[in-house]
């Protein structure tokens, strides 16, 4: 049978066609290797840490760390005899950070969020969403250098308490800042995603807008804010530099819930991985392979929450379809 | 139309430009007595609206809407055109007639929904209970909280079944136990048999005519005067509807029901006045709606029945 | 039966203060963030620029002569609608300015002579390109064609002996070698840049003026004025490149956009006042307190800083070195995450199956966006730096010894790969975004006609998506100048006097220049010299979401 047309001639496997999709599945499939690669790279230096010794710290060279000490020990001192990587220090630094992060990015980036999707007007809305854009794009050492050198004084000037140079309640307000408008422009999006008829609904009913604002839309786009609260909270901990400037380089263990513990400096997980790249590395010794370790550690703990934001977001996503 | 979005704040219950006809000072005067005057002549079945609020007549009598040449535009074009009517209380009253000729919107002015759309303006007087609801010193919110609304397509709130119904009765500050409160409601809506069991179980797992009677529920747990239906039926299908229509002609004994409907057999069979819009935003016909539909006076609404045009 | 509790004057009242308090509560929160990140900048730049040791003379002479004269010519435009134009008209010569610093930076690492020997490679490469496509050879032979000559153009063949034999050793050695080792003279520097940028923007302006003129002479016009400034800039007092730059990047856009406007929009013309003034009074006024004498303020901020060295004393310091590695650090980023974010950004939206991989790059792509930088840091030292451990092990294939060398600590090329891969999810993020949003109709147009995927691809998705993407790339960019832990993870130098000279070369970078300085004890390094830093990179930082919003909004109103 003559095929007159043309209509067998294959098109879809020309070598153009197929170059073209390779070369975009590679450039996709990038991005599975970056994260093969971090892991490879983080686990190989983390398992270096923790090869079990019964070769006690200090005594020997090619020293290692067992893994639980570096768990559930209380002290960090890489540079001190003797050596101890104790993760609970950065740890309890960490979670300090974020608590007070919290504190301030949650509220404020809710009712920011709210103000913006219920309450503002067209034009107000084209001044406000680029001017918090802003503040999200300034580079994290500016934050560190305001906590630092401005913020660290003033509140020194007018609070009666005693605070140090390098503290972490500076470093907690300046991530605060920093990770506003994250939480307000996600919860903007799941508020927006509320559709207008459950408004007119309470409307109806005889609500006023605050009835309405607080009462059908917030809890209707529950899901959607508990992400992006998730999010925020990932991004807080593995906040580096702001922290580095502002809270010094020690970690040591304290209570998160204890106010004054923030007066001081603490370093988290994030920061103390810079100290100890700017310090021994060459040596090659437990220092460096600490890094790893903290940047597993990191690593999975932040997975893990994004995953859980995942989840969360996509549960929303499914109740108004 | 449907596509209406809220703009305004209404924290202004001034919001909406009133101009009426008479004197703008009139209605804000402590006078009990709104002096209503009848326009339309046609109808000689309609008594003079009273001040007060008669009570205990459930029979289709006393007027307890009544407006008076409304007028609606939205931005410069004219969606209602000077509608004068008087809906009496108890019974069915239905709106009918082609799509865009402004039956939504008219409903939408009982309960001021309108001020929410920045683009629409209202003139005329609409007086509920012998009070103009556009006066200067009325509370849109407060109003609504007097009038009930089912929308087209169901939308119970993304809450428990109890806390649907409740939601009335949370935002109005009622003290006391809701529990009885609710459960009359569902039982008058007929969903009390098939939800007394989960009543805390998200609203959005109900069936389509279920989430409807659901709302219907919601809507009457507050007790209001008037309940507006807007072609509450149309989304559903036809074993939802007829449950929904038996519904409204039960609850029609309690409660004036103002409903719009696209269905013109449905108008026939559960109301018992109708009011027929033709293009333009007119109103040109109110009356019984067996005389509606068996003897109209005016020749386009003839057309409009028999299905002519339209 | 309602309940009759209603008086019959009205429906009651709702009390609103619960509402008003709340909205006013909210609009605080709101501006809270947005105020206190106001505070801090104004405090910084009073930091670095220090208006208050000016002399009030100082002051005075510009509010008569620069101030006065903008507003009353900004409230002229105004009435006239023209405000906008005239503030456009601003905007191209600033533009310009940033350009020609930005060009400066670079010609500064990359010396003129290399420069121009690897244009004169990339000519010959494009001619045979060219000459392929015009020849009619099919797909694969051009390809084998071009790959084969440009290999040969540009990096030679080392067949031992043919580098001895003269002019054949071109082929040997590679034209930008060849040029630069073998070929005397060669142009000097104001010569080069005439070659490589004066002729092609000439040839550019003249047919863009052509085009817009529909007459082919004015365009001959406008590319031969160009090449005439070009040549008149040989009898200035500075040195002739430098300038040759200058006019390419701030004269030749200014007069081209006044000449157009002036041209083409007369009822909005009016509006060029408005710069004219601000420039021409900004000029009077420097005269003038250069006459009168006075002293303005003794910033921190200033060209000494942007030009020098950093050295340990705050009044000499500066970031110069700091300044250049970010840029090329920049070029490296560009380079890497563009073509890989966009391409993945292509396969996932076009041509992915719905399968579970597809699935998973996804939610890899969406987790990676997260990680926090330092563990890209990490990545970049344990994987580019040491190879995993493998870094100096030695390895045999088939006979050959080779020794694994990852790249060195605190290189150009292990700095800048580390943080492309940081912003790689946010470039394909904002790409898909951007190819999703090319409505689906276009695409079932392209294929109703039998198009294939790729062309559909190119001829019709890619060029809808491309404001999207280019905006996406742009704040991507703007989000990596100003990271620092990757940077110290791979060993970036803290104090480097110089700029980097090649891919592997130690290079340091704004943000981490500023992290170095913050731990000095030195009072005036930190109220003074971190602050003109700060300030440096956060005026950085705008220009390029400038850049961002001015790409999206010109493309938002095609």
């Amino acid at each position: 049978m003559s095929d007159e047309l043309g209509l067998t001639r294959q098109t879809d496997t020309a070598p153009r066609e197929r170059i073209a999709r390779w070369f975009f599945f590679a450039c996709a499939s990038a991005s599975v290797v970056v994260t093969l690669g971090i892991v490879v790279v983080l686990v190989l230096g983390a398992v270096d840490f923790f090869r079990a010794t019964a070769v006690p710290l200090g005594s020997a060279p090619e020293q290692t760390v067992p893994f639980a000490e570096y768990l559930f020990g209380s002290t960090w001192s890489p540079g001190g005899e003797p050596q101890s990587f104790g993760l609970l220090a950065p740890l309890s630094a960490t979670i300090m950070l974020t608590i007070g992060a919290a504190l301030i990015a949650l509220p404020l980036g809710l009712a920011t969020a709210i103000y913006l999707s219920e309450y503002a007007s067209e034009r107000n809305r084209a001044y406000l969403k680029p001017a918090l854009e802003v503040l999200a794009g300034v580079p994290t050492v500016v934050y560190g250098y305001f906590a630092l050198v401005y913020i660290t004084p003033a509140i020194d000037a007018v609070l009666p308490i005693d605070l140090s140079t390098f503290n972490l309640l500076s470093a907690c307000i300046v991530v605060g800042i920093m990770i506003i408008p994250m939480v307000s422009s996600i919860s903007e999006d799941a508020m927006s995603a509320v559709p207008d008829s459950l408004r007119q609904a309470g409307y109806g009913l005889g609500a006023t807008k605050f009835d309405v604002s607080t009462s059908i839309v917030v809890p209707s786009a529950v899901s959607g804010i508990a992400s992006a609260f998730i999010l925020a909270l990932s991004r807080a901990i593995g906040e580096t530099m702001a922290v580095a400037i502002a809270a010094g380089s020690r970690s040591v263990l304290q209570n998160p819930l204890d106010p004054t513990a923030y007066f001081g400096p603490n370093s988290p997980i994030t920061a103390q991985m810079i100290n100890l790249a700017l310090g021994d590395i060459s040596a090659r010794g437990p220092a460096y392979r600490a890094m790893f370790a903290l940047g597993l550690t990191l690593f999975v703990v932040t997975l893990l929450m994004n995953l859980i934001s995942d989840l969360i977001a996509q549960r929303y996503r499914e109740v108004y379809r | 139309m449907s596509d209406e979005t809220i703009a305004s704040d209404e924290l202004a219950s001034t919001e909406s430009e009133i101009s009426t006809e008479t004197d703008p000072d009139s209605d804000t005067d402590t006078d009990t007595d709104s002096t209503m005057v009848n326009h339309t002549a046609r109808d000689d079945e309609r008594a003079t609206a009273t001040a007060g609020f008669e009570t205990d007549e459930s029979t289709v009598g006393e007027t307890i809407i009544e407006s008076r040449e409304i007028s609606v535009w939205y931005d410069d074009n004219q969606a209602l055109t000077d509608i004068t009517m008087q809906v009496p209380e108890h019974g069915v009253t239905a709106m009918i007639g082609p799509s865009g000729c402004g039956k939504s919107t008219f409903l939408r002015c009982i309960n001021r929904m309108n001020d929410l759309i920045d683009a629409a303006r209202v003139e005329g007087e609409l007086a509920l209970a012998g009070k103009n609801v556009y006066d200067p010193d009325v509370d849109p919110v407060a109003l609504r909280r007097r009038v009930g609304m089912v929308f087209q397509k169901p939308n119970p709130f993304p809450k428990s079944i109890y806390d649907n119904v409740a939601y009335g009765l949370e935002i109005q500050g009622v003290d006391g136990d809701h529990d009885e409160i609710v459960e009359n409601a569902l039982r008058k809506a007929a969903l009390w048999d098939e939800v007394s069991d989960r009543l805390d179980e998200n609203g959005l797992e109900l069936s389509g005519g279920q989430q409807q009677r659901l709302c219907i529920a919601r809507a009457i747990a507050a007790d209001p005067e008037v309940l507006l239906m807007d072609e509450p039926a149309s989304a559903l299908d036809p074993v939802a509807t007829s449950k929904i229509e038996d519904l409204i002609e039960e609850l029609s004994q309690e409660y004036t029901v103002v409903i719009v409907t696209h269905n013109m057999q449905q108008a026939a069979r559960i109301s018992d006045k109708t009011a027929v819009f033709l293009t333009g935003g007119e109103l040109v016909e109110f009356d019984d709606t067996q005389k509606i539909f068996e003897n109209p006076e005016h020749q386009r609404v003839e057309d409009y029945i028999t299905g002519k045009f339209g | 039966m309602a309940a009759e509790t209603e008086s019959t004057q009205g429906f009651g009242r709702v009390s609103r203060i619960r509402g008003v308090v709340f909205r006013y509560v909210l609009l605080v929160a709101t501006l809270s963030a947005l105020v206190s990140l106001g505070v801090l900048l104004t405090n910084v730049t009073f930091d670095a620029i220090r208006p208050f040791s000016a002399d009030p003379g100082w002051y005075a002479t510009y509010l008569v002569a620069f101030l006065v004269p903008s507003v009353l010519a900004g409230l002229y435009a105004r009435n006239q609608d023209a405000l906008a134009v005239g503030v456009e008209g601003l905007f191209v010569p600033i533009a310009g300015l940033f350009g020609a610093g930005t060009l400066f930076l670079l010609f500064e690492a990359i010396a003129f002579h290399v420069w121009f020997a690897w244009a004169a490679g990339i000519a010959v490469l494009a001619a045979v390109y060219f000459g392929c496509v015009r020849s009619g050879l099919n797909l694969r032979a051009r390809t084998i064609a071009v790959l084969v000559a440009g290999w040969i153009a540009l990096f030679g063949v080392p067949v031992p002996g043919l580098a001895e034999v003269p002019v054949v050793e071109i082929l040997a050695l590679g034209i930008p070698e060849y040029i630069q080792f073998h070929v005397t003279p060669i142009p000097n520097r104001y010569l080069t840049y005439l070659l490589t940028l004066a002729l092609p923007a000439a040839v550019y302006v003249g047919r863009r003026v052509g085009r817009i003129e529909q007459n082919r002479r004015s365009g001959v016009l406008a590319g031969g004025l160009v090449v005439a400034a070009a040549l008149s800039v040989v009898f200035q007092v500075m040195p002739p490149g430098t300038i040759l730059i200058l006019v390419l990047t701030v004269a030749v856009p200014t007069i081209y956009y006044v000449v157009m406007t002036i041209r083409h929009r007369p009822d909005v013309r009016v509006g060029l006042v408005f710069p004219a003034v601000i420039v021409g009074g900004a000029l009077v006024g420097h005269q003038l307190t250069g006459m009168f004498g006075v002293q303005g303020p003794t910033a921190w901020l200033d060209m000494a800083f942007l030009t020098s060295a950093p050295t340990g004393v705050p009044e000499t310091t500066g970031l110069h070195p700091a300044l250049v590695g970010s840029l090329l650090l920049m070029v490296v980023v560009i380079a890497s995450a563009f073509p890989l974010g966009v391409g993945a950004a292509v396969y996932l939206e076009e041509y992915a199956p719905d399968t579970w991989y597809t699935r998973f790059i996804q939610l890899n792509i969406s987790n990676l966006a997260g990680v926090p930088s330092v563990v890209y840091g990490l990545l970049g030292l344990g994987l580019f730096i040491d190879l995993g451990g493998l870094n100096g092990q030695t390895v045999t294939i088939a006979g050959v010894t080779i020794t694994l060398s990852g790249l060195p600590t605190g290189s150009l090329l292990a700095g800048g790969l580390a943080i492309s891969l940081l912003i790689l999810p946010i470039v394909i993020i904002s790409s898909q975004e951007a190819i999703r949003s090319v409505p689906d109709s276009l695409r079932q147009a392209s294929f109703g006609m039998g198009a294939t995927q790729w062309q559909t691809v190119r001829n019709v998705v890619l060029p809808r998506a491309i404001p999207g993407v280019l905006t996406g790339t742009i704040l991507a960019v703007g989000r990596a100048v100003g990271e620092t832990a990757p940077l110290i993870m791979v060993l970036a130098a803290d104090f480097k006097a110089s700029p980097p000279t090649s891919l592997f070369d130690k290079t340091s970078a704004l943000p981490l220049q500023v992290y170095n300085w913050a731990f000095l004890p030195d009072e005036a390094f930190r109220h003074g010299v971190l602050a003109a830093g700060v300030v440096t990179m956060v005026v950085v930082l705008l220009s390029i979401n400038s850049i961002a919003i001015v790409v999206r909004n010109k493309y938002e109103t095609e």
